[in-house]
């Protein structure tokens, strides 16, 4: 838990630095005065509009590293100083150049005689309370790692298409996660997992129409900040707000678009979500891939896991595993067909029983597998995890170099070691 | 007090003083500004002059002089240097590129005649090539910044005020060194670029190439050309000594490198020696540092941004080579091969932008002794100086690429089509960067360094932009195309900048920068 608090401190740091404090610091304040408060919000606003935008061309085209990654937040910021500037760009440029050099010039010159500054008390208290708030979000909304709408599953899988390269996506949650993951260095499904409690006011709109996935509650956050907006340009609060609303009006409009893509396909009960696989297996998946990086494994699971490994080679189904070797598995002479030298096996002891209006929700990821339906639907999910489980323990019985890797109340991971490569 | 008529007398010398430093004044203000520089202060000019300050004496000089004929073929006074030999300069050029080309040269041929010899163990050529083309960049600047005021301190036969900035650089260049392999060493974990003995490889690699060159650039400071490359021949003495005792190339080149530094390192008080015709050191107050970073500053960015334009297609080239692949980040071995011809062609035909530069300032400084016949005639004069230094540079390198392409054509027989097509692309690309840095050289001679640096800049960001994006689209091979285009943009804009000073900043302007 404490691990988890602090990756998602992390990652709530590095988002807030990338999409808010960078952005907004960039953003001058406004010229004739009026208050900060419309740019501080307008900052993060453009920056994930900048990054929607331009996340998946870079992605088609291979450009998407973490070089890119660093650059595209700050993309919008470049864009309002070309826009303010315009005309007068060299000038512009010039004072800035020189005014910039100057104070890190004047700064080597003060530095070695300036006295130690004292960090405030009131800064600490000020920090502490921030900390506070971040863990009581977190412990309220991302205590688990799984995803409580199957639609996110979808949006990571997107995020996975984006950090490969070489296709384009267009998914706005999935944009501002694979650039969260590539800038905190975290697994995609980790970034997208504490990215929820950042969207916390969209995601209790988002709840209350029942339409729960990170893309509405990114496009319902995008609409309360528009509205908050657009209330400043009509005060009359701030000259730039009429803008800043305009662009989370596209970001909700994108979001929005995005989300519906799959609820249009579904009758009224998708898209409310609901847990399609127990936490433990989540984690585990994750666990496996960071610890087993550096040697070839497979992992046999339901279809979440393969979005959560990333690469779709090292994943093979549950339902297919069990159609391909079950009768054989018994046999002293059997070794299974599969790439790598550990085979991992997920097995629920306890098979899980996904809410009906999750397993309702159409799902991009998992629709390429033939036996997809018989994992949402309680019965047949019960008898494939009876017959997995089944063929594991007869293949544990009669070879060597079996073990459980990991076991708890709800599911049991088998690992087979040692794999031949014939049939 | 002075009596009337040597009132008179040191008023005529101080006169004819001024004539021969300045046989055509411009105004006032600039008479003024040459009687301080002779070493007049206001004290001294009330006390031996009776004028009440500079401006006073200036107005006088030059109403006195201005109605003086400035005849049109005077000889050159005896206080100006007398015009360097051409064929000596040219020699000294020549000698300058070489110490760099030569080891070029060398290492280019070894590894065709002994590439076991050096091979790098295991992934250790990555980070080793990152560590040498980032210490280039991270030091480029710094170079250039000690080299160009040691040489201006050295000029003013002040070698100890030399030393002092020189090490002031020296310092801080040496902590943004460090300050870099920190950065490096956290970025390279972070992102997980590469394990962690490869990292600490990197970052020894690194800091160690960082003080090479940057000593390197403080033995460049005197013209004695002949320091760097014993400093050079210590080091490959060392890496063949190694070598040849069972040691491989890793251990033999890191071995190599750090003595060819101890060589050039021990060299160096020997520059700031204080000569026969130099004064001895006073107590002098130092520059205020401030100032003199800032005064720095383009020679700064020229030196960084250049080394940065050399290597931008490199790492465009290896970037995507990893991102399209997922292989580790090095070179396509033909686009390697091909771009090491023509960057070995570059090299050498480096002095003919060095020493196109020293004929630019020499003819503009023989142009500003003469008087002006009529308006323009000046400028168009100096436009024919600049064309005659960019022809001298092309028609150095051109020969130069074509004896490099044939001999590589002959020696290194049944290599793909590529590579030549590679060579040839690189050649048009860094013959267009030698015609950039020839006006990027001229822009520095017309006192004009910051418009040297934005044409650098913009070549080099549509170096990175091109590069960078088809290289990734298409294919590796196309990040060449990002070096002409940037070089192009970078000849194209400086060669405007030039034209533009010399013809909008008016005769006296451009006469009065060299």
């Amino acid at each position: 838990m404490i691990l988890d608090l602090l990756l998602g401190s992390w990652i709530a740091v590095i988002a807030a630095l990338a999409f808010a404090v960078v952005p907004a610091l960039a953003m001058s304040r406004p010229a004739d005065g009026t208050g900060r408060w419309p740019d501080m919000l307008g900052a993060p606003v453009w920056t994930i509009l900048a990054v929607i935008i331009l996340v998946p061309p870079l992605a088609r085209l291979h450009l998407f590293n973490w070089v890119t990654a660093m650059m595209a937040p700050l993309a919008s910021a470049g864009c309002l100083w070309l826009c303010r500037y315009r005309g007068a760009l060299s000038r512009a440029f010039r004072a800035l150049s020189r005014h910039s050099t100057l104070r890190i010039l004047m700064w080597m010159d003060h530095a070695r005689s300036a006295p130690r500054m004292a960090f405030p008390a009131r800064f600490a208290g000020s920090a502490v309370s921030a900390l506070v708030a971040v863990a009581f979000l977190f412990w309220m909304t991302a205590r688990d790692l799984r995803f409580s709408s199957p639609a996110d599953y979808d949006v990571l899988a997107h995020t996975n298409v984006l950090l490969a390269g070489g296709q384009a996506v267009f998914d706005p949650a999935a944009s501002v996660a694979a650039v969260v993951s590539r800038l905190a260095a975290v697994d995609p499904m980790q970034a997208l997992r504490f990215l929820k409690p950042l969207t916390v006011p969209g995601s209790v709109a988002a709840f209350g129409f029942e339409v729960s996935s990170l893309n509405a509650a990114l496009g319902w956050t995008a609409l309360i900040a528009a509205g908050l907006l657009s209330l400043a340009a009509l005060g009359g609060v701030h000259r730039r707000g009429g803008w800043h609303a305009l662009a989370a009006c596209a970001i909700a409009m994108l979001s929005f678009s995005a989300a519906n893509r799959a609820a249009a396909r579904a009758d009224g009960s998708a898209g409310r979500g609901g847990y399609v696989e127990y936490d433990a297996a989540a984690r585990q998946a994750l666990r496996i891939a960071r610890e087993f990086a550096d040697r070839p494994w497979t992992i046999v699971a339901p279809p979440e896991q393969r979005v959560e490994v990333a690469d779709p080679h090292r994943f093979m189904a549950l339902a297919d595993f069990v159609r391909r070797f079950g009768d054989r598995a018994g046999d002293r002479r059997f070794r299974f067909a599969l790439p790598g030298r550990d085979l991992f096996v997920f097995v629920e002891r306890n098979p899980l029983s996904v809410d009906p209006g999750a397993a309702l929700t159409p799902v991009h990821y998992s629709s390429t597998d033939a036996g997809y339906a018989q994992y949402r639907m309680p019965n047949a999910r019960a008898r494939l995890e009876a017959l997995a489980r089944d063929l594991c323990e007869r293949y544990r019985r009669t070879h060597a170099r079996t073990s459980v890797y990991y076991e708890d109340a709800n599911i049991r991971i088998y690992r087979f070691q040692t794999l031949a490569t014939q049939r | 007090m002075i009596d009337g008529g040597s009132r008179e007398r040191a008023l005529e010398e101080l006169t004819s003083a001024v004539e021969r430093t300045r046989p055509r004044l411009i105004d006032r203000w600039e008479t003024a500004a040459l009687i301080e520089s002779l070493g007049y202060t206001d004290t001294r000019i009330r006390r031996e002059f009776g004028f009440a300050d500079t401006a006073a004496l200036g107005a006088h000089v030059f109403d006195t002089l201005g109605g003086r004929p400035v005849t049109a073929a005077s000889p050159a006074p005896a206080s100006t240097p007398p015009d360097r030999r051409p064929l000596l300069e040219l020699a000294n050029s020549i000698g300058a590129s070489l110490v760099y080309a030569l080891p070029w040269l060398i290492t280019f041929i070894a590894e065709r005649v002994q590439p076991d010899a050096m091979r790098l163990p295991g992934g250790a050529g990555p980070p080793l090539s990152l560590a040498l083309m980032l210490s280039l960049i991270v030091s480029g600047g710094f170079i250039q910044a000690i080299s160009r005021r040691g040489q201006f301190y050295i000029g003013f036969r002040q070698p100890g005020l030399a030393a002092l900035v020189t090490g002031y650089l020296l310092r801080l260049g040496a902590m943004v060194a460090v300050a870099a392999a920190a950065a490096g060493l956290f970025i390279g974990w972070y992102f997980k670029l590469f394990a962690w003995p490869y990292l600490v490889l990197w970052a020894d690699e690194f800091l160690l190439l960082c003080a090479l060159w940057m000593t390197c650039g403080v033995l460049a400071i005197r013209e004695e050309y002949w320091r760097v490359p014993l400093a050079f021949a210590v080091g490959g003495l060392c890496f063949v000594a190694v070598h040849a005792g069972g040691g491989d190339a890793l251990l033999a080149q890191m071995i190599g490198a750090a003595a060819a530094a101890a060589a050039a390192a021990i060299q160096v008080p020997r520059v700031f020696v204080h000569t026969s015709f130099e004064e001895q050191p006073s107590m002098v107050p130092l520059p205020r540092m401030t100032v003199l970073l800032y005064r720095t500053l383009p020679f700064f960015w020229y030196g960084t941004l250049y080394f940065c334009f050399l290597f931008a297609d490199r790492f465009a080239a290896s970037a995507s080579v990893s991102a399209l692949t997922g292989a580790p980040f090095g070179l396509r071995p033909q686009y390697k091969l091909g771009m090491d011809l023509a960057l070995l062609g570059f090299l050498f035909a480096s002095a003919a932008v060095e020493y196109g530069n020293i004929r630019f300032t020499d003819h503009l400084r023989r142009a500003m002794r003469e008087p002006f016949e009529r308006d323009g005639a000046f400028a168009r004069r100096v436009i024919r100086i600049h064309l005659r230094v960019l022809g001298l540079v092309i028609g150095w390198f051109i020969p130069i690429s074509a004896v490099i392409g044939a001999l590589a054509r002959r020696l290194l027989p049944g290599q793909p089509q590529t590579v030549w097509t590679t060579l040839a692309i690189g050649d048009v690309g860094y013959l267009l960067l030698a015609v950039g840095l020839a006006n990027a050289l001229a822009l520095f001679s017309l006192n004009r360094p910051w418009s040297a640096v934005r044409a650098l800049t913009a070549g080099l960001a549509v170096n990175v932009a091109v590069g960078y994006v088809l290289s990734h689209m298409v294919s590796p091979y196309f990040a060449a195309a990002g070096l002409v285009a940037g070089a192009f943009v970078l000849a194209l804009q400086s060669a405007v900048a030039v034209r533009r000073t010399i013809r909008h900043a008016g005769d006296h302007a451009v006469s009065s920068a060299v």
